[in-house]
């Protein structure tokens, strides 16, 4: 069992990322959302008290399982690993198990009571189904929490950092913040993502994915003779 | 005077100086030592510590759950109205602080004395 009542990160970056209206995912790329979903994870694990990390190291210091499967696979493999890689190398290795992540997060969600699946054959993601909201109050909470760190001097709480270093990460403080909203946050968006080291390492991974595959589109679209 | 707390080989002194509580963690304030620092922290902000300083001359090394705690206490201090202030940071330490951004959000003092005097209220 869970010990905690609080929904993973993995889940409440895709309840902010749920059309409300049709039930699918705002489009996020595929590389960043792999990336994303595994920081999410790492910095569940970190504010569980599993992991810890540095500038240079993340290590286990905890190795009992949380009680979620969401988080339990990803915290076994980083026992198993046995090294101290970095921070971003992490969210690297672990980004290849976002598909299944992604998934047991919806299957969680389902599970309790927040979403429902309804199959449609002609939407594009997590395969053919799509998951309406039975409530939305877990995802106002999510935008409210958010929207109440950006909007004020506050000092934001250890998960609010780490929910803003997701939100931004996958651009849904688009969705959740109007044009004038995001233009007057954005530097107190930029200040709140850089107190999670994991955050920040998840964030240099996107950017570096983002960044390479500008690079290999260029090239294909100039190639040497 | 504050007990002082002992995680394993290290130690957390905590004394109240002319009304204001400094924190002294010695060695490393990791997620092994950091929930015990919290909790001895926050405890004495409950009882109504308002003007508080975190000497960290005796620390050799901060982690992510050390800021952690930094981040916390801050925040309750700043929502009490409190006075904060982290004071004798190491060079490594003080590179965590500012890529971390933290120097933007708690004062950080060169000594002890600095950071006293700067939490200590003038009124």
């Amino acid at each position: 069992m869970s010990e905690s009542p609080h929904l993973t990160f993995v889940e409440e970056i895709l309840l902010l990322l749920l059309d409300d209206e049709t039930g699918t995912m705002k489009r996020v790329a595929p590389n960043v959302m792999e990336l994303l979903v595994a920081g999410a994870v790492l910095m569940d694990l970190a504010l569980r008290g599993r992991l810890d990390c540095d500038l240079q190291r993340l290590v286990v210091v905890d190795s009992t399982p949380v009680g979620e499967e969401i988080l339990d696979g990803p915290l076994a493999e980083i026992v198993e690993a046995g090294d101290e890689a970095d921070a971003r190398t992490w969210v690297v290795r672990l980004s290849a198990r976002s598909k299944e992540l992604q998934e047991a997060a919806l299957a969680r969600l389902v599970e309790r009571g927040i979403l429902r699946v309804q199959d449609r054959s002609f939407l594009w993601v997590f395969g053919s189904r799509r998951y309406p909201a039975v409530s939305d109050r877990e995802e106002r909470e999510v935008k409210l929490r958010i929207l109440d760190v950006l909007l004020s001097d506050r000092i934001p709480a250890p998960r609010d950092v780490a929910l803003i270093c997701l939100a931004d990460a996958s651009n849904a403080f688009q969705v959740i913040l109007s044009a004038q909203e995001l233009r007057h946050a954005a530097a107190r968006i930029e200040l709140v993502r850089g107190f999670d080291l994991i955050g920040q390492a998840m964030g240099r991974a996107i950017q570096k994915s983002v960044q390479d595959i500008a690079a290999a589109t260029a090239t294909a679209h100039h190639p040497f003779y | 005077m504050i007990e002082s707390i002992k995680i394993g080989k290290s130690t957390i002194e905590g004394e109240t100086v002319g009304g204001v509580t400094v924190w002294v963690p010695e060695g490393r304030v990791d997620a092994s030592s950091a929930p015990d620092l919290e909790k001895a922290m926050m405890d004495e902000i409950a009882e109504g510590s308002e003007a508080v300083v975190l000497d960290l001359g005796l620390t050799r090394y901060m982690s992510s759950a050390g800021l952690r705690v930094v981040l916390v206490v801050a925040r309750e201090l700043q929502a009490r109205e409190g006075r904060f202030a982290v004071c004798s940071l190491n060079d490594e330490v003080k590179e965590l602080f500012e890529v971390s951004g933290f120097s933007l959000i708690v004062g950080i003092e060169p000594d002890r004395d600095a950071a006293v005097a700067a939490v200590r209220r003038s009124d």
